[in-house]
């Protein structure tokens, strides 16, 4: 079973950071207050998109293909991506 | 209804676009126009359907359909560039908005087998006797029986390709909601006048 990376704070619901890094060849342990990267608040799915699209070098038509939509389809669903990281990018300046 | 009947019928436009879009939608103005000739049957206008008392031209028949069809992709297009963030197409709108018309297969097959004439004439002649064919001959109650249902069939067919067109427009250009369905109602307003004053003009030359 895959876990799933808790982002928010199952107690008051804000968004959780990260505490300690942990080395699984040699133990090393870092401790310290890091955020997540931007792409860890995208769905799976949104992920993956996201990764496929650069594989493809942005094309809409290729990722047209990949994902059996028509191109307006996808391009409403990049369109929904950049609206995304415009708001987290606006959440994280506040 | 599964869920990919459902898709096909009100949402073919996520996976059919662009010319594949176009090319379904004009085979079916194209039988539509053929099938017209035979029934009587006019889109005359942006989202028209209208029966004739008297055989039509399949010159103007087609021409109605294609100025009907183009004005509002056209003025679609341009009401997506005003209101939409999106960096839209003419082909997606053009193509999905003749995608839409497909479901007026189902008005020009019923015109086909369901006479409609007689009772167009006395409806004609009782609410507008001036017009030419009209006539105050009552057909009997079958005839009647049988329009009532071809209209349930223009009025079901109507609603579809509606639903069709705004949820192709709606894709094409990314505008949904209230602000998605009040540029669509106003724009169909527009292209309604437009085309009918197009129609009103033009016809002279094909008739």
């Amino acid at each position: 079973m895959q876990k799933k990376l808790p982002l928010q704070c199952p107690s008051c619901q804000s968004n959780l950071k990260v505490k300690k890094l942990h080395c699984s060849s040699c133990g090393t342990e870092v401790d310290g207050l890091f955020d997540f990267p931007l792409l860890v608040s995208f769905s799976q799915e949104e992920q993956e998109f996201i990764l496929n699209f650069v594989k493809t070098s942005g094309s809409l038509k290729e990722m047209a293909k990949i994902m059996d939509l028509s191109y307006p389809s996808v391009r409403n669903y990049v369109d929904d991506i950049i609206g995304k990281i415009k708001q987290l990018e606006k959440n994280k300046k506040q | 209804m599964g869920s990919d009947t459902q898709r096909s019928l009100f949402r073919p436009f996520d996976r059919i676009s662009e010319f594949r879009a176009l090319g379904v939608g004009l085979s079916a103005m194209l039988l539509c126009g053929a099938l017209n000739c035979l029934c009587h049957v006019r889109f005359d206008g942006a989202v028209d359907v209208h029966l004739s008392p008297e055989p039509v031209s399949a010159v103007c028949l087609l021409a109605e359909g294609f100025i009907g069809w183009l004005v509002f992709a056209a003025l679609l297009f341009m009401s997506g560039k005003i209101f939409s963030s999106s960096s839209i197409r003419f082909i997606d709108v053009l193509g999905n908005l003749a995608l839409s018309r497909w479901p007026l297969i189902f008005v020009s097959l019923a015109a086909l087998v369901i006479p409609h004439q007689e009772v167009t004439r006395y409806l004609m002649g009782k609410y507008v006797p001036e017009l030419p064919h009209a006539t105050l001959s009552a057909p009997g109650m079958a005839q009647f029986i049988a329009f009532a249902l071809l209209t349930i069939i223009i009025l079901t067919s109507t609603v579809w390709m509606i639903i069709l067109m705004y949820r192709g427009f709606s894709l094409a250009c990314n505008l949904k909601g209230t602000k998605g369905m009040l540029v669509f109602g106003i724009t169909l307003l527009v292209a309604e006048v437009i085309s009918k004053y197009l129609i009103s003009v033009l016809a002279g030359s094909w008739e």
